[in-house]
Formats: structure tokens, C-alpha cells, sequence
């Protein structure tokens, strides 16, 4: 035993044995305060961890309760999880590698409350909050619609009525009728106030016709002054049945106008089916393409396409690898355990996670996530990452029989809007994502659409009926979602029949009610001024016989009195006298 | 800090005159060899220098070794290099390699590496020749060398510090 120098070794060992006993007890608190650390400084929010065992002989780690708080919510949970049990391959370890060759993850929860805030005293600025790459494509077929919704609100408006002619042609002319009758009289009482006033001098000359015989010439010329007034005044109500005519006329022809004015109003904006597709069906098929993206641009961002290379060797020499290169972290297969939330209901789903490695192209086969439901709704999502070759192909299959679809208004409620009831749909996407390109297709299915229209004005009664008649027609909506382009600015072709039925509807629904409306506006305006028409009519054709009878009287009075000057010779008294008794007695 | 800096002047005294026997001595400049001439951060390495320390063999003489083999170990590091190459590259021996690769401890062992395997087959090449020399050496030269140095009151003092020292760390 002189061999070893035991003063040397024993105390060697000891330290060995201390340093393996530190290791053995202090080994997971600090893998917890790893996980921990990295965790919060990857993520950005609280990570919790309530326990860690491993068992470095059996290869075993289970984590007891992980739970990851929401950096854009603090008071809820990215992720939790009951226990996790990993088995790690430790001569796998030894070789500085992390090897899961199995293991399971019960209890994954997605977005669960926290009793206490999961936001860290410093958090990093959240590069992901902005607008989503959808938002213009949305925003516009939702504007779109608005804009469709307020002008037809405007054509039905009451503001049509009041741009009518005809009604107000009728109604000035009914004002001016009086003003002209009043005009009339004045000038028949003026004649006749006259009249008198020439039978009173009359009188005066036949009293003394010798001495008054110089006023008789005045008298002549006053007598001719009054006849011709009074062929004046004959004149203006003998025209007054061509004036009716005239203003029945001129009424026509504002009629005409209004005939059209109301066809052009006819001419609307049809609205089109692609826009009534984006506005009904947008928002869905972007809120799944967006998280399908969103999880493919993460997958990308930890899963290196580019092949990884040997690191340079730092010290003397060539390291040689013997047999085949294995990646630095690979789980080989871990099963899945956890509820989701589809339909608000909660989906017990199960499944897998298959070759997860940091260098995907020293594994045989591409990075496999599988989720099914093991209930009778079969939502199912398989998501593969081929990082093996050159370039990146990423294939992600979503089948989700239902998704809750939250309701919502399209327009100005106050005015005229269209309604989407909650409700749920069936959802399959088909994405392959090769290099940058995107190439995929979304098929949706809403198998109890209800849409209604809807305005808090009274006025529009009959516009929300008529809509109301063409969007029960809509039960079912299907659409296909073509994606194109690129992971940064993706291109989206929505195609479905549901649009332009919908327009149809719509346009003839809105043009039959608008045509109705307008006929029913002429007719009621025609009816409206013809009355008006008839009773200027009327009135007139009586004014005419009251004021012709009066101008009767002065105009045989006149007569008489013009009938003495006639034949160049002087007026004779009695002539004078029997002229103004036959005037006297006739009135 | 005199200690520390007069530490290989010490060793290399304690070589010459110490009372270990020349095979204590020859070992202890062969395991020295080996130190000196493998590259350092592998599992070879480790064992080597727990051997040296842990067997019962003249340390000062491995010390020296060590040292000394260093200097030429990075010289010789192309010329390990090919015959490691070589080694690495040998039909038969891959088995072994890879056995000795995917071992819990393979990467850590240091056989994968070209200047380790190159420098160690070398040193296996060189460990008779260093120990038969090193044993001539303490057999026929040390004694001698030993007593003429001894008439030295530098080297007698030399020796009293590392026989102090000793005492010192042994205490």
C-alpha cells in the first residue's frame, strides 16, 4: 500500500465526495432558479415553477406546476402546466447534449387567470403589438359597407321629398292666385269707384248743361280713360283659363323633373359581393391566418433553417467526430395532455411532439406537433417543420370543428346597420409555408349565420324589413381563403358565392323598395298638386264669373256713356239723363 | 512570495538531491513526460496529473518534466497532429474511437482530438527511452551530483526550505 500517497488521495476524495453531495442536493433548486431566470428573460413576465426532482440515475426531471404569465396581460397565463416529466438521455448530457428520449406534459392549460400580476418590474417593450398585416384588407371592405349603408340611408331620407319640384311649383302658385285676385278686384272697385264718380258729374252737367258744356270734353276723356281699363281688366279675366293652362303646364313640367330626379336617386352604389365576403367573413379567417402565422414566425424564429456548422475548436487540433451528428437539444417525443378553449367550451386534447431538435437536419424526420380531441368534436392540428433541407418548408393543417365567431355591427346603428349574431363556425386551414413563400388555402363553414339589419330611426321601418327579407335568406356560409405571397406581407383571396347572392339580394331588394318608394312619393305628390291645380282652377273660374259680372255692370254703364259721344256730336242732356237712369235702375 | 519564486529552483534541487529512489525518480520524470506533452482539458490529462500526485513517485522530477516536455509539446504539436490524423484515421481502430466517443465520457476522454492522440502516442513512443535515461541518470549521476552539490551552503539552504516546506504542509 505504499504504492499511493494516501495523504493526498483521501482528502481528494472527500472533496469529491462533498462536491457529488452538493450536486445530489442543490442540483434542483438550481435547475428551478434556471428555468426561472431564462424563462422570465426569454419571455418578458413572471415564470413560476413550484418544484423540480430529477434523478440523475434514472435520467428523470419532473417539473411540478409551470406556470407562464402573459406579458401583454398579467393577470393571465400564457401557459400552465400540472407536472411534466422528461426522460433525459444523461450520456447524451454527458456529451453536452440535451436529449429528451421521452416524456409526457399533463394539465397544459392556455390562458388562465392569475391571482397575483405576472408583469416583472422591467418589462421589455413588446415588439409584437401593432397593427395586424389584415387590418387594411379588413378595414377597407368594413368602410366599404359603411359608406353603402349611409348613402342608402340618405337616398331614403327625407330630404327626397324636399328636393321635389312639382309640389312647390303647385304651392306657388297657389299662393300667387290670391294676390292676383285681390289685384283684380282692386282695380274693378277702382273702376267702379270711378264709374260713380262719372255719373255723379254727369248729373252735375245735365243740371246746367250750357254752363258745364267745357267739363263735358273732360268727362269724354275720363269716360275713354275708364273704357279702356275696363277692356283691360276684360282682357286679364278672359286669359285667365289660359293661365290654368299655362300653370297646369308649367306643373307638368316640374312633374317631369321630379320623375328625373328620382331615377337618377335610383341609380345607388350597388354594393359588391367581395366586400360583403370581407366584412362577414374577414375577421374570422384573419384572426385564425394571423395566429397561424404568428406560430409559424415563432417556430421559425427558434428553429434555425440554416445548417448548423461545427464550432471552431478552441484549442490544439482537430476534434473528430465519430459516427453521426447529433443535435444539441432534440426531444425525441413528448406527449401532450391539455385543455383548450373552442366554441367558449372547454376541449380535452391529446397528443404529441415529436424530433424538436436545435439542427433539424441531423434528424431523420421533420419536427411533428399533433393535437387531436379525444371527444366527439374532432379538432385536430397537425403542424410540421421540415428544416432539413436547404430551405424551410413548414406545413400546418388546422381542423377546428368550432370556433366561436363574437357578434358584431357593420354601419351606424343610429342610422342603419347590419347585425351579426354570435355564432359559430367550422374552420380547416391548409398552409405550407416554403422558404418565405406562403401557399395555403382556408376553408370556412358558419352553419347558422343570422344577420338582420338594423337603425334606431322609425324612418327606416321599411328599408330594415326589406334587408331583414334578404339576409334570412343567408343559413350557411362557406368561403375559401387563398393565401399567396410572403411571410411579411401575406396576400389573401377570399372566394365565396355568400357575397354575391347577398348583394343581390340586397341591391334588388333596395331597388324594389326604392322604386316603390319613389312611385309611391310621385304619385302621392301628383295627387297632392293636381288638388292644389283643381282648386286654383275652381277658384279662378270663379273669380272670373263674380268679376265678369261686376265688369258687366260698368262695362254697360261705360258703354252708355261712350255711346253719347259717339258720331262727333255733343252729349244731349236727356240722353244724358236716360242713359244714367237705365244705369241707375240697372243697378 | 520568495517561496513561490525560489518553488523551481527548490524542485529542481529536491530532483537532484532528494532521498527518493531512482525508480520514484524515473517514474515521476515519465509521468511528467506524458503531462508535458498531452495537451491540457481532457480527461488524460486529469488522470495523469492525479497519478503524478497521487503515486507514490519523486513529484519534483515530474514537475520538471512537465515543464520542460510543455515547451516541446507545442513544438511538436504539427508533427502530433499528422500522426494523431493518422491514428484517428485508422480503418481498424474506429471501433475503438467510436466506442470510446459514445461512451458516458467520450468527449471529455480527449481521444478524438488529433494533438492528444498524436502527443500521447508519441509520449507512449518516448516513455522507455525517458524512463531508462531518467533511471541511469538517478542510479549513476544523482548520487554524484547530489554530494557535489551538497558542499553548497546555497543548496544546503535549498534543501532545508523544501525539507521545511514539507514539514510545513505535512504538519
Amino acid at each position: 500500500m505504499k504504492l499511493f500517497r494516501w495523504k493526498y488521495v483521501v482528502p481528494r476524495l472527500i472533496l469529491l465526495l462533498a462536491v457529488a453531495a452538493a450536486l445530489r442536493f442543490g442540483l434542483d433548486p438550481t435547475i428551478r432558479w434556471a428555468i426561472v431566470a431564462s424563462g422570465e428573460s426569454a419571455i418578458g413576465a413572471k415564470v413560476e415553477l413550484a418544484e423540480v426532482k430529477t434523478s440523475l440515475r434514472n435520467g428523470e426531471v419532473v417539473f411540478s406546476n409551470l406556470a407562464i404569465a402573459n406579458p401583454s396581460s398579467p393577470l393571465r397565463n400564457l401557459l400552465q402546466t400540472e407536472e411534466a416529466k422528461l426522460q433525459i438521455d444523461i450520456n447524451a448530457l454527458l456529451h453536452k447534449r440535451f436529449v429528451v428520449n421521452d416524456g409526457t406534459v399533463k394539465g397544459i392549460e392556455f390562458d388562465t387567470d392569475r391571482t397575483t400580476s405576472g408583469k416583472l418590474a422591467e418589462t421589455p417593450d413588446d415588439a409584437n403589438e401593432g397593427p395586424s398585416v389584415f387590418d387594411p384588407w379588413l378595414n377597407s371592405a368594413g368602410q366599404f359597407g359603411e359608406q353603402w349603408l349611409d348613402q342608402l340611408n340618405g337616398r331614403l331620407g327625407q330630404g327626397l321629398v324636399d328636393q321635389l319640384e312639382s309640389p312647390k311649383v303647385a304651392k306657388e302658385l297657389e299662393q300667387r292666385w290670391p294676390q292676383q285676385y285681390k289685384e283684380i278686384r282692386a282695380q274693378i272697385d277702382s273702376l267702379r269707384e270711378q264709374s260713380k264718380s262719372l255719373e255723379k258729374q254727369f248729373r252735375e252737367v245735365r243740371k246746367n248743361p250750357l254752363r258745364n258744356l267745357q267739363g263735358l270734353g273732360q268727362l269724354q276723356q275720363q269716360l275713354a280713360t275708364a273704357d279702356a281699363q275696363l277692356r283691360s281688366l276684360q282682357q286679364q279675366l278672359t286669359a285667365l283659363p289660359q293661365q290654368i293652362e299655362a300653370d297646369r303646364q308649367a306643373v307638368l313640367l316640374a312633374r317631369q323633373r321630379d320623375e328625373a330626379f328620382i331615377r337618377s336617386q335610383l341609380q345607388f352604389t350597388k354594393i359588391d359581393g367581395d366586400s360583403i365576403t370581407q366584412m362577414l367573413l374577414g375577421d374570422a379567417t384573419s384572426q385564425g391566418l394571423t395566429a397561424a402565422l404568428d406560430w409559424i414566425g415563432w417556430a421559425r424564429r427558434q428553429i434555425p433553417s440554416k445548417r448548423n456548422t461545427l464550432p471552431a475548436s478552441r484549442g490544439r487540433g482537430t476534434t473528430v467526430i465519430f459516427g453521426q451528428a447529433k443535435p444539441q437539444f432534440w426531444i425525441k417525443r413528448l406527449q401532450l395532455e391539455g385543455q383548450a378553449q373552442t366554441g367558449g367550451q372547454p376541449i380535452h386534447l391529446v397528443g404529441s411532439l415529436t424530433n424538436a431538435t436545435s439542427a433539424p437536419q441531423l434528424v431523420a424526420e421533420p419536427t411533428k406537433l399533433s393535437l387531436r380531441s379525444d371527444e366527439g368534436r374532432m379538432l385536430a392540428i397537425d403542424l410540421t417543420l421540415d428544416r432539413r433541407g436547404e430551405t424551410a418548408i413548414d406545413h400546418l393543417q388546422i381542423a377546428c370543428p368550432q370556433i366561436t365567431l363574437p357578434g358584431r355591427t357593420i354601419g351606424n346603428a343610429e342610422k342603419l346597420a347590419i347585425q351579426i349574431a354570435p355564432s359559430s363556425a367550422t374552420f380547416h386551414l391548409d398552409l405550407t409555408v416554403t422558404g418565405n413563400q406562403l401557399a395555403g388555402q382556408i376553408v370556412f363553414k358558419q352553419t347558422e349565420a343570422q344577420l338582420s339589419a338594423t337603425s334606431d330611426s322609425q324612418k327606416n321601418k321599411r328599408l330594415i324589413a326589406t334587408l331583414g327579407q334578404a339576409l334570412d335568406q343567408i343559413k350557411q356560409v362557406e368561403a375559401n381563403v387563398t393565401l399567396a405571397g410572403t411571410l411579411q406581407k401575406p396576400g389573401i383571396s377570399l372566394q365565396s358565392d355568400l357575397g354575391n347572392q347577398l348583394a343581390a339580394g340586397i341591391n334588388n331588394s333596395v331597388k324594389q323598395l326604392l322604386e316603390k318608394q319613389s312611385q309611391a312619393l310621385l304619385a302621392s305628390t301628383r295627387k297632392k298638386v293636381d288638388a292644389q291645380l283643381e282648386r286654383l282652377a275652381q277658384a279662378r273660374q270663379q273669380a272670373q264669373q263674380e268679376l265678369l259680372a261686376k265688369l258687366g255692370k260698368h262695362q254697360e254703364l261705360l258703354g252708355q256713356l261712350a255711346a253719347l259721344g259717339q258720331g262727333g256730336s255733343p252729349i244731349s242732356i236727356p240722353q244724358l239723363g236716360k242713359t244714367f237712369r237705365f244705369g241707375t235702375q240697372r243697378k | 512570495m520568495t517561496s513561490f519564486l525560489l518553488r523551481p529552483v527548490r524542485q529542481l534541487a529536491q530532483s537532484l538531491i532528494g532521498n527518493d529512489t531512482p525508480r520514484q525518480i524515473a517514474w515521476g520524470f515519465t509521468l511528467g513526460m506524458f503531462i508535458g506533452l498531452i495537451p491540457k482539458g481532457n480527461l488524460i490529462a486529469v488522470l495523469l496529473m492525479v497519478l503524478l500526485f497521487a503515486l507514490r513517485v519523486n513529484l519534483s522530477a515530474g514537475m520538471l518534466a512537465t515543464g520542460l516536455f510543455s515547451w516541446g509539446g507545442f513544438l511538436l504539436d504539427s508533427f502530433a497532429h499528422r500522426i494523431g490524423s493518422l491514428a484517428l484515421v485508422w480503418q481498424p481502430a474506429r471501433p475503438l474511437y467510436t466506442w470510446l466517443y459514445e461512451s458516458p465520457l467520450g468527449t471529455w476522454i480527449g481521444t478524438n482530438n488529433t494533438v492528444v492522440v498524436g502527443q500521447l502516442l508519441i509520449a507512449l513512443y518516448l516513455t522507455y527511452p525517458v524512463y531508462w535515461f531518467s533511471i541511469q541518470f538517478a542510479t549513476r549521476v544523482q548520487p554524484r551530483l547530489s554530494k557535489w552539490l551538497l558542499r553548497y551552503r546555497a543548496i544546503r539552504w535549498v534543501r532545508g526550505a523544501e525539507i521545511g516546506t514539507h514539514w510545513g504542509s505535512d504538519a
